[in-house]
């Protein structure tokens, strides 16, 4: 099998798997965050590692 | 289109009242923000865009081109998103470039985004007419010249555009409506081809042999080129960030709906170019040759596609047809939207002349600021080639991303601790580089395909840095973020080692500068007093002078005091942070050393030393010095400074040898082993960096203690000492916050005299000095 299709379906998997998992990561943040008592940068960094 | 002057109570504005301000009102949800993306997204590039990503790259390219720019694009959203959610007003990358870089990178951003979103909108306005002319023809057979067709595509464009523009004009809940409807409709279209044609591979599995040759010859650096190009399919993601004064939630909505676009859209187009390549029933040669063969035939690679794919009685080219007209109307429809509102924006903080940024009282649009915006469409539409005019917004576009991405890393660094975030990136800031760098590929890539957009980019920009210098910059009030000189004394010239001291509290300013004696005597330096006066948010800046009178008074008796003993000046500034105010003025006076004093306290979970300190501590360029305790004119006769071979515990030796009392005063430098461990050198130590003491090296007595409580065994000695020197932690942001670092600890508990120290220096400190 030519070794393009093989690096390029990697690829496209890994970029896929990548794009979904950091979509719904950064949702699941902003869902946090509405719901933590953190405001400025610092205090949702703390409040989402205190969690 | 007419304005709508606010009444007054009898029917005219009343002589000197102040002009009525109309607002935009909020009625954007969730769902239209993410259609108003998608309908600019998924404009016309994506069917433009299949032939071209399979003619350079190849099949395989072509999935790996739309996968790879859609990750880019993720990216950037994460940084639009964060942003939106920090700063949701009208305006967008905009209002981000003026918080991040001031008023002229604003200019240009605001400027660039409106002309590159107009110029977006006549390309799709074009397009919109060329397919509606074609499908027109095909069901009724018309027989037009060239000339003649020509002439109705401008005709059809210009009446599509103008359309537009009205019904930006009835309103942005109209607006965003109309373009969620057009937007289902071709959504719904599209992916009905693309399961179409997973349907097809399933069926007809001897199609995938379509992906070979999975890429073209020119193999990977094609693909690089290809991605370039066709990132104008993924444009529009931005267009949400306007919405932020009319959105609901908009902290939560915005970067949600940021988000999910450019997911959405990724996906789409994954399944549309699967289905245009498992649609071919026999490409001898080639994908890639059978797409050049075809488009140099008249017909574009996706239509042949698409009527292959669902090959009855013309179904095919009317489903291409339709999704082309859709998706072009409801990219129209979001341009000339986020046009607007960049030059309203622009309006709005005095860039623009006013009338930019006058809104109708009873449509709530901003009339104006669309009129102009109409005015570019549509002669756009009637002069402009539309390939070269995507190709300049496209390369604008990019432009402006870069811009963002910086914006989102130096906003997080400089206003991280002020702005009410909805949303912050995680790996902070991983993504933010990763789009830079990727852009600077991209932009690249689109710079190889069209001279003609370098050209007018070349002569907007610039247009734009002249109209700012001779128009903009003079009107452009300043904005609640900015730091503000109220009263500073001349400094002399000189490359004199500086010394800042940052007087929180005008009455203990006497106290805080006798700590700076030996200092100042022992580096010859000069002193400047910086006294910060922060004011509240409700407070308007204009009157920010009444908080300054009673500080005046207490840093002028210091001054007089301190005047006859070294040079002395001192600086007044109001802010609306102080620990901003006071890294902008260490960097405007290019201070080599700053002074704080610090209460002892610690002031809750999030801060370690507190909300001031641990900023500057983390950002400043220059040395600090952190002061606990020390008011008054003492003696320090015992030094102690715990070593522990951090990068900062030969500045801080240093600096004991500073405090220390010259004729008697004894430096201890103390290290902690466990026992077992082998203990560091100190002699060793102190040798080396025995040229920058100021006391010689038998003053200093080198003492190992075995613990395994280190925090402990230094307390235990600092009360054997009159006075503490440790150095500041070096811990990234996120272990600081997840835990106290050693010196923290010894910092909040010792009751002694004490000093924390940071030093500059190294690439680390430059890098953060140049963002």
């Amino acid at each position: 099998m030519d070794v393009n299709i093989v690096i390029g379906c990697i690829l496209l998997v890994v970029v896929v798997v990548l794009l979904v998992v950091l979509t719904f990561w950064c949702r699941r943040r902003i869902e946090r965050i509405a719901h933590s008592r953190g405001r400025s940068a610092r205090e949702i960094e703390k409040a989402l590692h205190s969690e | 289109m007419s304005s709508d002057p606010a009444p007054s109570a009898a029917g005219a504005p009343a002589p000197g009242a102040p002009p009525v301000a109309g607002e935009l009102s909020r009625d954007l949800k969730l769902f239209h923000v993410i259609m108003m993306g998608l309908g600019m997204m998924i404009g016309a590039g994506v069917f433009v865009g299949i032939g071209i990503s399979v003619r350079g790259a190849g099949p395989g390219g072509l999935l790996l081109t739309f996968a790879l720019n859609g990750l880019i694009a993720l990216f950037t959203a994460m940084s639009f998103a964060e942003l939106s959610s920090a700063i949701p007003r009208a305006g967008g990358a905009y209002n981000f470039a003026r918080i991040g870089f001031g008023r002229g990178a604003s200019f240009i951003a605001g400027w660039t985004e409106w002309f590159a979103s107009a110029l977006a909108g006549a390309f799709y306005a074009v397009v919109f007419a060329t397919f509606t002319l074609s499908f027109l023809n095909g069901m009724f057979g018309w027989d037009l010249s060239a000339d003649q067709q020509q002439g109705v595509v401008k005709i059809i464009a210009v009446a599509a555009a103008a359309t537009f523009v009205y019904i930006n004009y009835r309103g942005s809940s109209e607006t965003a409506k109309i373009g969620a409807i057009f937007t289902v409709l071709q959504m719904l279209l599209v992916a009905g081809i693309g399961v179409t044609g997973i349907v097809t591979a399933f069926v007809r599995p001897e199609r995938l042999a379509n992906f070979q040759p999975f890429l073209t010859d020119d193999g990977w650096w094609k693909l690089l080129g290809t991605m370039g190009v066709i990132y104008v399919a993924f444009e529009g993601f931005e267009v949400i960030a306007q919405a932020g004064d009319e959105t609901v939630a908009p902290k939560r909505n915005l970067p949600k709906a940021m988000l999910y676009s450019v997911l959405i859209v990724t996906v789409t187009y994954l399944a549309v170019a699967f289905a245009s390549v498992v649609a071919i029933r026999s490409a001898d040669g080639g994908m890639a040759a059978y797409a050049t063969a075809t488009e140099q035939g008249g017909k574009p690679f996706f239509t042949a596609a698409v009527e292959q794919l669902i090959p009855f009685r013309g179904v095919g080219g009317a489903l291409v047809a339709l999704a082309v007209i859709f998706s072009a109307t409801s990219a129209l429809n979001a341009t000339i939207y986020s046009a607007t509102r960049a030059s309203f924006a622009l309006g709005r903080d005095g860039m623009l002349p006013p009338a930019f940024a006058r809104i109708s009282t009873r449509r709530k649009t901003p009339y104006v600021a669309l009129t102009f915006t109409a005015v570019i469409v549509l002669t756009a539409s009637v002069l402009m080639n539309p390939v070269h005019g995507a190709a300049t917004a496209s390369m604008m576009f990019l432009c402006l991303f870069f811009m963002v991405n910086l914006c989102v890393i130096r906003i997080r660094l400089n206003m991280g601790d002020e702005l009410e975030y909805g949303f912050i990136m995680p790996l902070f800031p991983l993504f933010p580089i990763l789009a830079i760098v990727c852009q600077i590929a991209l932009a690249g890539g689109i710079f190889a395909e069209s001279k003609a957009a370098v050209l007018i980019a070349a002569i907007w920009v610039p247009a734009g840095v002249l109209f700012y210098l001779l128009y903009a910059r003079k009107r452009a009030p300043a904005a609640d973020h900015e730091i503000h000189v109220f009263e500073e004394a001349p400094e002399p010239k000189g490359d004199d080692y500086r010394i800042m001291v940052s007087v929180a509290n005008p009455a203990n300013a006497l106290e805080m500068v006798r700590m700076t004696y030996r200092l100042a005597g022992a580096k010859s330096a000069r002193v400047q007093l910086l006294h910060m006066v922060p004011v509240p948010p409700n407070v308007p800046l204009r009157d920010a002078h009444k908080y300054m009178l009673a500080g005046r008074e207490a840093i002028t008796e210091t001054l007089l005091y301190l005047a006859p003993m070294f040079p002395i000046t001192t600086t007044m500034r109001y802010c609306r942070n102080i620990a901003r105010g006071i890294l902008s003025a260490v960097r405007d006076k290019h201070v080599d050393l700053l002074i704080l004093g610090w209460h002892g306290r610690r002031p809750g979970k999030v801060f370690r030393l507190g909300s001031t300190i641990d900023p500057i501590i983390e950002r400043c360029p220059c040395n600090v010095l952190v002061l606990k305790n020390c008011g008054g004119n003492r003696e320090f006769a015992r030094v102690l400074v715990p070593i522990g071979g951090g990068p900062y515990s030969a500045y801080a030796l240093e600096m004991a040898t500073i405090f220390a009392e010259q004729e008697t005063g004894q430096v201890t430098a103390l290290t902690v082993a466990r026992p077992g461990d082998e203990p560091m050198d100190l002699d060793e130590f102190i040798r080396d960096h025995a040229d920058r003491l100021a006391l010689p090296p038998e003053r200093i007595t080198p003492r190992v203690v075995e613990s395994n409580d280190v925090a402990g065994a230094i307390l235990a000695e600092a009360a054997e000492h009159d006075l503490v020197i440790l150095g500041c932690t070096r811990e990234p942001l996120l272990h600081q916050v997840t835990r106290a670092s050693l010196p923290d600890l010894i910092a909040q508990r010792c009751d002694k005299p004490l000093v924390m120290v940071k030093a500059s220096g190294g690439i680390r400190s430059w890098i953060k000095r140049w963002i």
